[in-house]
């Protein structure tokens, strides 16, 4: 193999691939729009949640069982005991201030007047019947939460009134907030202790997104390699080359030129919209070791399906037929996102590695569970080993077909000539 | 000692499922010279010039490029102008034929001031900055041709390339080609435009259903597959004479006639005859067959046999 027309190939691909408009406008246009979307859905949200937050509950307390006071100071040490605890985090908003009413009736026109975002009624018989009466003028989707919400506001108000009675000290505190305080630890398959990182939610979802950017990175950057092959085809450039190169040459210099353009556009992704948020805790708490792993089936991931993608790419007489043909790619290299749940509470369980020693699977199978937890080393040396050897028949399956099938012009490969190039192969 | 040829294909077949696309086909492309192949559609030109550069594998037979099998680096000396030709829509014509030239093994620098070179004698400087798709049809060829040719290769095949252009180009791009065998390197020219042929080409070859059916020089196939006839208006009786074996009038009085020889009769003896009848001789015309009309009659003739 010429490296230095791998190279030239390499290049060209690659300054073909960033200068397109549709890239430009993938790479820059599309972040942006996204971003302002975002923005703007936050802005409004926050709006929305905080003028809701700002809105106290109307509470008509007939059997006198809240002290409003008792109910303010209850919620506030529930809120700080557990600020610390991810799973047991509260909105950053604090809850609306409960308003309260001697009489119904001018309780329900603040209602009408939006003065109140709700009102309950704590009915004279509650503390033998436990009736509370309702009123709400709320619409839309998030109308059913925001009740929820309030009720239960309304329900720790009256708890904690009732604690207050019957309590003090510290067991009052723990009735306020009985497991602020907890420690987490994780058993793994040997019996082994540690602190449980996983269940910590953020750190979690962050070292996962490491991962999951690399699978959205092969998939750009094979999508680019298909979309470029079926190019040359249809642009009758592929005849021309292959008097110049042959088709390992050409296949190897695509691929690492796409493949770079593809890797560019997920950098770029990552600096204008990742960054500044959960990935650099991930990056933190990610060891060198695993991301140097998650590179390693990156690399074995695109590699595989970029030959896969460019060889299935030429088989379509139409860009169009050529996309859909390398769909079911797409579709089974990404089939291990549908067990994404499974896979991460258990990522060496027996579905995580089926699904790791499968070779169109097991790249993106090995880097959802590197994000999930320590991976067994033989597991590692088998996926590796089964994707090396993988990407040597698919390269050379498609080199066979990118040779064939390139010289046929407007014509698709019937299934017979499709058996007898990859048999040649 | 002499310098092998610069192509030589021996027996070579090639089967495409149940299709013979070449059949034993054998032949030789000298150094410097300019090679027509001709054959009617589906006969099997194409096939043969990708075996020559090693697109297609051979099912048996044998291929030789400048006296040895193919090696890659021979790829590097071969310039190709395929009959489905194209270029990158959206890049600069520069870039492109730059991009072609170094793949040829060319330094960038290099690539770049032949292109400009080929560009210029083609008349196209004014449009290297330009998208490929901003040009004219006509043009873009012009642009394929040049990359073609951009790393000055020692063995150049051509396939169909005066299609599409017009007559002052289709000059030009004729003289480029007389130049190319005047330099010493070899060109092999696959065209359905015989007066191309017979204006460019010394030796031609020309397959039909996968076959050799004509192989040889220019004349000798004309010489050859020439019918013996001459056209004449005269007062003679041709119908006395013992050499002609028909004649075909005109039906109109005085004019020349097509008068048709016994085999093995020569023209001269025929003229001979003329003067010696005593008849008045208006006009005498040895009547030369085309290179199209070979061409017809000998596809048709492979057609019939099989």
């Amino acid at each position: 193999m010429d490296l230095r027309k791998v190279v030239l190939v390499a290049r060209w691909e690659f300054i073909s691939a960033v200068t397109r408009r549709m890239y430009v406008f993938a790479v820059v246009a599309m972040p942006a729009i996204y971003g302002l979307m975002l923005t703007a859905a936050g802005v409004t949200g926050t709006t929305v949640a905080r003028s809701e937050s700002r809105r106290p509950v109307g509470v008509v307390d007939r059997a006198h069982v809240i002290d409003f006071a008792v109910a303010r100071e209850a919620t506030e040490a529930a809120r700080t005991a557990n600020s610390d605890d991810p799973l047991r985090a509260t909105a950053a908003t604090a809850p609306a201030p409960l308003a309260e009413y001697a009489d119904l009736d001018r309780a329900l026109a603040d209602l009408r007047a939006h003065t109140v975002s709700g009102v309950f009624v704590v009915e004279d018989d509650y503390l033998s019947s436990g009736r509370i009466t309702a009123f709400g003028n709320d619409t839309g989707l998030l109308s059913l939460p925001a009740a929820r919400r309030r009720q239960t506001q309304v329900g720790d108000a009256i708890r904690a009134t009732l604690l207050h009675r019957a309590l003090s000290g510290d067991a009052l505190a723990r009735a306020y907030a009985p497991a602020a305080n907890v420690t987490r630890m994780h058993v793994d398959g040997q019996g082994v202790v540690s602190p449980d990182v996983a269940s910590a939610g953020g750190p979690f979802a962050g070292s996962f997104g490491v991962f999951f950017v690399l699978t959205m990175a092969i998939f750009f950057s094979a999508g680019f390699l298909q979309q470029a092959t079926v190019e040359d085809r249809q642009n009758r450039m592929i005849e021309i080359l292959l008097s110049s190169l042959d088709t390992d040459e050409l296949l190897v210099g695509k691929m690492l030129g796409l493949g770079g353009a593809g890797l560019l556009q997920v950098a770029i992704y990552l600096v204008l919209l990742i960054v500044p948020g959960i990935l650099v805790l991930a990056l933190i708490q990610v060891s060198i070791a695993k991301l140097a792993l998650s590179v390693v089936y990156f690399v074995i991931g695109y590699t595989l399906f970029a030959s896969l993608m460019a060889g299935t790419g030429m088989l379509g007489r139409t860009a169009q037929e050529s996309a859909q043909l390398s769909a079911i790619w797409t579709l089974t290299a990404a089939s291990p996102m549908f067990f994404l749940a499974a896979i991460s509470a258990s990522p060496n369980g027996m579905l995580a590695r089926a699904l790791s020693l499968c070779p169109l699977t097991g790249p993106v199978t090995m880097m959802m569970r590197l994000g999930g937890g320590d991976v067994p080393a033989v597991d590692v040396i088998a996926t590796i080993a089964i994707g090396i050897v993988t990407i040597y028949f698919t390269l050379r399956a498609a080199s066979k077909i990118l040779r064939a099938a390139s010289l046929m012009y407007g014509k698709r490969p019937t299934l017979p000539e499709l058996v007898r190039w990859l048999r040649a192969a | 000692m002499l310098d092998p040829p610069a192509v030589r294909v021996d027996e070579v077949t090639k089967r495409f499922d149940k299709t013979l696309a070449l059949d034993r086909v054998s032949l030789d492309l000298h150094r410097g010279e300019i090679f027509g192949l001709l054959g009617p559609n589906g006969a099997g030109k194409t096939t043969l010039i990708r075996t020559i550069l090693d697109l297609i594998r051979p099912d048996s037979g044998r291929v030789e490029i400048f006296g040895r099998s193919f090696a890659p680096a021979d790829r590097n000396r071969i310039g190709y102008l395929p009959e489905e030709r194209g270029l990158y829509p959206r890049q600069k014509v520069g870039a492109v034929l730059e991009y072609l030239g170094t793949l040829k093994g060319m330094a960038p620098s290099a690539a770049r001031t032949a292109a400009a070179a080929w560009l210029a004698r083609f008349d196209l400087t004014e449009y290297a900055d330009r998208k490929v798709e901003q040009l004219s049809k006509g043009n873009q060829q012009k642009v394929q041709i040049c990359g073609t040719l951009i790393a000055s290769p020692d063995l150049v095949c051509l396939d169909e390339p005066l299609s599409g252009l017009d007559p002052v180009s289709a000059r030009v791009v004729m003289r480029v080609i007389r130049d190319l065998a005047a330099e010493g390197r070899t060109v092999l020219l696959s065209t359905h435009q015989m007066n191309t042929v017979e204006a460019l080409c010394a030796r031609v070859f020309m397959i039909a259903r996968g076959r050799r059916v004509l192989y040889g020089t220019l004349t000798g196939i004309k010489r050859e597959h020439s019918t013996d006839a001459v056209r004449v208006a005269s007062s003679a009786d041709y119908s006395a004479c013992p050499l002609v074996a028909r004649v075909e009038a005109g039906g109109v009085p005085q004019a020349p006639v097509a008068v048709y020889l016994r085999d093995g009769t020569s023209a001269d003896a025929f003229l001979r005859w003329l003067v010696a009848s005593g008849a008045s001789i208006e006009s005498f015309e040895h009547v030369s067959t085309s290179l199209e009309e070979i061409f017809v009659r000998v596809a048709e003739h492979a057609a019939v046999s099989g």
